[in-house]
């Protein structure tokens, strides 16, 4: 029989001591006790010789089979091909995670004289592990099990910084579960929540919520009752806090938050928090862009992050929540991207209020709430966050983008947007329409109004009463009327001006492949259709300029729009009939509208398949 | 008799051997009388005396495919930089001539 003493390898338990630690040392054990665990498993704690010392260790679950099935004995020689050390209450200890067991030396007495490893914490922690306790061989960590890898790299940076002192081991977020006991992270406040108070048949409280972020992931935590007089004023946001347990991670309840994450802390009388010296070693905010393209694939009621150059800022409007009947505020805003695709996103409360973002600023969303309202609108959760010019390349992307030719894609007041707009969604509002659709779905005869957008082009612009005489004073459109030669009087503002605003009020019959319709077009879309002011077409048609005007109308002719029609019944002179009214119309965005027509291809041939003998 | 001249990208060229097709592509070398342009691959093709293609535009060219999958010129137009033009677009219409010869040409089977 082979020497063991041969094979041993000395010194090891004294590396591990300085915090390197060698790989596969074959090492006796000296005794092994099952002792029973919080959780109500065995759990096998073994002593471990390497001649010189001898170290505490336990058996991971998953190799507990070799104690129970007596495999690993008092006194056998094992090479351990995974393991970790610790460091708990001043002692260093192994978790044996895989072990070999070399039969061949038998079951010898103890080798050699060792001494218990005496030796101070190890500077610098290498591996920062979970307890004893917390290797549970059913997954709990997911894709973290610590058998693979044994570093926590991402951990080894958020330490790196700190000087430990009583915060020993770091733990990151990524690894918090409640199966771990003694934990502490460190990790930036990226959002408070405002302290808020239920009523109900149990009592009443108040609580509040923040979001917490280091380099592996994020965690909301809330504090109820007590903690929020403890902590709510410690916590700031954009800090970093040391976090320590006692400190309860339960399941999270995702419908109250944004994060990816499968649980979430509850602070307790004894968790401690910190502000920690060092600021930096944490990153600030975390984004994970969704582009507006991308929009479509999301489910709804997902959470995004989102970033964009923001188009229009709505005026603060305040509604009453149904339910609570409390006022709430909100603000819509328009945000573009550079993929061509825009979208309606509303934000609430104070944000709302206080919104003082610049149109053509590149705003970044964090915790945007995905619906199908109008085919896809975004909602900002009272989790998220707002960022406005953030530095970070994918602003400076989009800035570049628009400056070049996102800003130039718009022509009339309302812009390509709009129509992107209607691409992206699948509304009612905004579907297409072919003008036999139009007919034949008697658009606009029933009692409501019926929108829709048909792509069409101009064949014939009425020439008679294209446009009436409107009150210049600001705001208002009344049709003025001249008393006398050069003076134009307003009822409505009771006033005389010395001109008049000729504005558009055109007819045009627009046709495409199915058919052809009668649209009446205000003044904005008499502009983009004639390409000039209604005051100079009608100055053009006072001076009797017979071949200027009918120029211009020829001019009109074979255009081509998206027009976005409302559709009603109109009563006049006791015959009902439907008017279709155009709001906007915007020129063709042929990338678009070639996309379109592919798609619609398209599905001719996914159909074609379906027949296929 | 109109002559048709179906768009093609390079995966296509050897269905339509000594016939004039039409191409979009991406100039990507310019060797003199000789260019390579990529549309779906690389296609080599000898230019005519008309023909200025520029570095990383877009041409569309209608030429004769030769036997060794080589493109005569006939015609060519410039259509500007390459990122000005959609290809996906210009795909699907490739796509559609070929699912729906019959509108776009004469198939000879």
């Amino acid at each position: 029989m082979a020497d063991p003493m041969n094979v041993i390898s000395v010194g090891t338990l004294a590396q591990v001591a300085r915090g390197t630690l060698p790989e596969n040392p074959i090492m006796q054990c000296v005794q092994i006790k099952p002792m029973a665990s919080t959780q109500g498993q065995e759990r096998y704690r073994v002593v471990w010789n390497d001649t010189t010392n001898f170290i505490q260790g336990m058996l991971a679950q998953q190799i507990n089979h070799v104690a129970q099935e007596n495999k690993l004995q008092k006194g056998s020689i094992c090479r351990l091909t995974s393991y970790q050390a610790n460091y708990v209450k001043d002692k260093h200890i192994l978790i044996i995670l895989d072990l070999d067991i070399l039969d061949e030396y038998g079951q010898p007495e103890k080798l050699g004289t060792p001494v218990a490893l005496e030796a101070p914490k190890p500077e610098v922690m290498d591996d920062v592990k979970p307890q004893p306790g917390n290797i549970s061989g059913n997954g709990m960590y997911g894709n973290h099990q610590p058998a693979q890898g044994q570093q926590r790299s991402v951990a080894v940076r958020t330490n790196g910084a700190s000087n430990g002192g009583s915060h020993g081991n770091i733990h990151p977020i990524e690894a918090l579960s409640p199966y771990a006991h003694r934990w502490t992270i460190k990790a930036r406040c990226t959002h408070k929540g405002e302290i808020k108070t239920w009523h109900n048949k149990n009592g009443e409280g108040k609580l509040f919520s923040v979001n917490f972020l280091d380099d592996s992931g994020e965690i909301r935590a809330t504090g109820f009752n007590d903690a929020v007089d403890q902590w709510y004023e410690v916590l700031q946001e954009g800090s970093v806090y040391y976090v320590s347990s006692p400190c309860k991670v339960g399941l999270a309840k995702k419908q109250f938050s944004n994060l990816n994450n499968d649980y979430e802390l509850t602070f307790e009388r004894d968790t401690q928090i910190e502000k920690a010296e060092e600021q930096d070693g944490v990153p600030q905010v975390r984004y994970n862009f969704t582009s507006l393209a991308d929009l479509q694939s999301v489910d709804k009621d997902s959470t995004i992050d989102c970033i964009g150059i923001l188009k229009e800022v709505g005026e603060v409007s305040e509604i009453v929540g149904k339910t609570s009947s409390k006022p709430y505020s909100k603000r819509e805003l328009t945000l573009v991207d550079n993929t061509n695709y825009n979208v309606r996103l509303t934000v609430w409360g104070k944000t709302a209020e206080n919104f003082d973002a610049q149109p053509e600023s590149v705003v970044a969303f964090k915790g945007l709430k995905v619906s199908d309202f109008g085919g896809r609108s975004l909602s900002l959760l009272s989790s998220g966050s707002m960022n406005i010019d953030p530095d970070i390349d994918e602003a400076y992307k989009l800035k570049g983008w628009y400056d070049a030719s996102g800003r130039n894609e718009e022509f009339a007041s309302h812009a390509n947007t709009m129509s992107t707009a209607v691409a992206t969604a699948g509304g009612d509002r905004n579907a297409y329409k072919t003008i036999a659709q139009v007919r034949d779905e008697n658009l606009g005869m029933g009692e409501d109004t019926d929108w829709f957008s048909v792509k069409a082009t101009i064949i014939y612009v009425k020439q008679d009463n294209f446009a009436y005489p409107a009150c210049i004073s600001d705001g208002c459109n009344k049709k003025v009327i001249e008393h006398e030669p050069g003076q134009w009087r307003c009822e409505k503002c009771d006033t005389s001006h010395p001109r008049a605003d000729w504005r558009y009020i055109m007819s045009v019959n627009v046709s495409d492949h199915t058919g052809q319709m009668w649209l009446s077009c205000f003044n904005e879309v008499g502009q983009l259709i004639m390409g000039m002011d209604g005051n100079e077409l009608h100055a053009l048609q006072e001076a009797m300029e017979e071949k200027k005007l009918a120029e211009a109308f020829q001019e009109a002719n074979c255009k081509t729009f998206v027009f976005k029609c409302k559709a009603k019944m109109d009563t006049f002179q006791d015959q009902q009939r439907v008017r279709y009214q155009v709001q906007y119309a915007n020129p063709l965005n042929f990338q678009i509208e070639s996309k379109k027509l592919a798609d619609l291809i398209k599905v001719y041939s996914a159909n074609e398949t379906l027949f296929v003998q | 008799m109109s002559e048709s001249t179906p768009r093609v990208t390079a995966p296509y060229l050897e269905q339509f051997s000594h016939q004039n097709v039409r191409i979009l592509g991406k100039v990507r070398q310019l060797r003199g009388e000789q260019a390579t342009i990529d549309a779906g691959g690389n296609i080599n093709v000898h230019l005519n005396r008309d023909a200025h293609l520029q570095l990383n535009h877009a041409v569309e060219i209608i030429g004769k495919v030769q036997n060794d999958l080589s493109v005569k010129v006939m015609a060519s137009v410039d259509m500007g930089p390459e990122g000005n033009i959609d290809f996906n677009a210009v795909e699907a219409v490739v796509d559609a001539t070929h699912r729906y010869h019959e509108i776009f040409y004469t198939k000879e089977q």
